[in-house]
């Protein structure tokens, strides 16, 4: 069976569309969203209602939670004042215009989605803001997928795809203040942490959405990248009243605000 | 024909034209760098604030010429070499004479290439820059001073790779000299088709209240959003609160700890 696995949509609704017929053509029979489906973008009610429409099991991304809790990011949130600039006055923008059931949508999602040993998260199973990098220390990388028991862990947040095989994992646990300071080692087989990209806001130079197909029957991870009418929903930021600087970055495939870089931070949320 | 240039520079008046970005200040500079007692520098073509006269003041000690000063510059030129740098928007053949009894050079610093130009009738000396030719000049030159302003590294690293890609128009030349988070002054410089280049000036650092040295950004290009450039530079910028903050960290981590027996005694 293949799942189709998407994130980080922020708004877009061109990118959505085009992503479903490609995932349609595919072949996938199931889909599951990471979340972000607002931020940044200019359509983001009818991004959330086409997610409703289709009924997709659908994780809460960070954007979705501030537009539901209001602003309260960790500095890794942003990493320069411009990127802060941008975030609060998008944030602004999209808090103006979301429809009331919208919001609501977005405060019932829940932070992670199981289906058998596959887990969906945003950012982590921990948090929806914390990034993980793909050069993100492996001992706590393999932490984050053991806490939820998953033999693979798909995220997004960052916005640039990549799959990590965390391969013969060890881990070794000394239980201090016990008579005979036990330790215990104990091996994990093969996890992986599968970043999903971004359909919406891409990071990776070009302007093409990206999104993950996993196909349960050979194990087997692939990365989409799909070519949709950008121009569009560029003209759509300017139209709607968003900074022109948002529809040159999507363009250029560049985030509309940089993310953070620094894979050992810990998010503070 | 053109004549050879004397070496090292004489007294007299240096006329330095030509495109934008060929290296007019950058040529000026390495004259002024093999003379560097008693030379005079003016960029009469510029309104407001001059961002190469700040670079080149940081480079060596320099006399400038203001434009007030302009109808001294003959007297000048016969104590010292007076460049005078004319920006490409000049048109060269409304410049005022200069008396006879001063030697004058009409230099042309054109990039590599360069056959036929209005520079080539005007200039005594053609000199080799760098960058490509352009087709077509600027019809906009856009200056705003940032003097007192200081930055935020990651940010103006957005702002310029943008500026420089084309998100707030076409730009062919762009410098700026900015004061950084740090306490440090830096020149950005960059030419259509060519990578930016980033030089830190000379300057003492400013750790206490705002750097009042000169800063600013000069933009050449056509179609360029000045408000929108504003906009982001503005958004880059250290408020008094977090600059007062970011120094006073700076300041204690300059100050030398004592040690254990130090603090005893």
């Amino acid at each position: 069976m293949k799942i189709a696995v998407l994130s980080c949509i922020h708004g877009n609704f061109e990118a959505l569309n085009a992503v479903l017929r490609d995932l349609d053509h595919q072949g996938a029979e199931e889909i599951y969203c990471l979340g972000d489906l607002v931020g940044y973008g200019p359509h983001p009610n009818a991004v959330v209602e086409m997610i409703r429409s289709l009924d997709i099991p659908t994780c809460q991304g960070c954007w979705d939670e501030d537009i539901v809790e209001g602003l309260n990011a960790c500095e890794c949130s942003y990493p320069s004042l411009l990127a802060e600039a941008r975030g609060k006055l998008a944030h602004e923008w999209t808090n103006a215009r979301i429809h009331e059931e919208v919001r609501d949508y977005l405060a019932q999602l829940p932070l992670t989605l199981k289906r058998d040993d596959l887990c969906f998260a945003h950012g982590s199973p921990q948090n929806q803001h914390e990034y993980l990098m793909p050069e993100m220390n492996a001992f706590a990388a393999l932490e984050r997928v053991l806490a939820v028991d998953a033999r693979i862990l798909f995220c997004g947040h960052t916005h640039v795809p990549y799959v990590r095989t965390l391969e013969a994992g060890t881990m070794t646990v000394r239980l201090h203040h016990t008579p005979d300071q036990r330790e215990q080692a104990f091996t994990t087989p093969l996890r992986r942490i599968v970043n999903v990209g971004s359909v919406g806001e891409p990071r990776h130079g070009r302007p093409n959405a990206t999104y993950v197909i996993y196909d349960t029957d050979g194990d087997q991870i692939t990365l989409r990248e799909v070519e949709y009418d950008y121009e569009k929903t560029c003209a759509a930021i300017i139209d709607q009243g968003l900074p022109p600087i948002f529809a040159w970055r999507l363009a250029q495939g560049l985030e509309f605000a940089e993310r953070a870089d620094d894979p050992s931070h810990v998010c503070e949320r | 024909m053109p004549k050879t240039l004397p070496h090292p520079p004489q007294p007299g008046l240096y006329l330095v034209a030509g495109p934008p970005g060929g290296g007019k200040t950058h040529w000026i500079r390495e004259q002024l760098l093999t003379h560097p007692q008693g030379s005079a520098y003016g960029s009469p073509s510029q309104s407001g604030f001059c961002l190469d006269l700040a670079y080149l003041e940081s480079q060596t000690p320099i006399q400038t010429i203001d434009a007030a000063q302009l109808v001294e510059v003959a007297y000048w030129a016969q104590q010292r070499p007076v460049y005078l740098e004319l920006g490409f928007h000049v048109d060269l053949a409304a410049l005022p004479s200069f008396p006879e009894v001063v030697p004058c050079s009409r230099i042309a610093i054109l990039p590599p290439g360069v056959a036929l130009s209005e520079w080539h009738s005007w200039a005594d000396d053609l000199v080799v820059g760098m960058g490509p030719m352009v087709p077509q000049l600027p019809n906009q030159v856009q200056k705003s001073s940032l003097t007192g302003e200081v930055f935020d590294p990651a940010s103006l690293d957005v702002v310029w790779h943008e500026l420089t890609h084309g998100a707030y128009g076409r730009v062919q030349r762009a410098k700026g000299l900015f004061n950084l988070a740090d306490g440090s002054t830096f020149w950005f410089s960059f030419n259509a088709g060519q990578p930016s280049h980033f030089e830190e000036l000379p300057r003492p650092r400013c750790l206490t209240g705002r750097p009042a040295g000169l800063s600013g950004i000069e933009v050449m290009g056509w179609d360029v959003d000045a408000g929108a450039i504003a906009a982001s530079l503005t958004a880059s910028c250290l408020s008094d609160e977090l600059l007062h903050h970011h120094q006073a960290q700076l300041r204690d981590a300059q100050e030398p700890v004592a040690t254990l027996s130090e603090s005893i005694l």
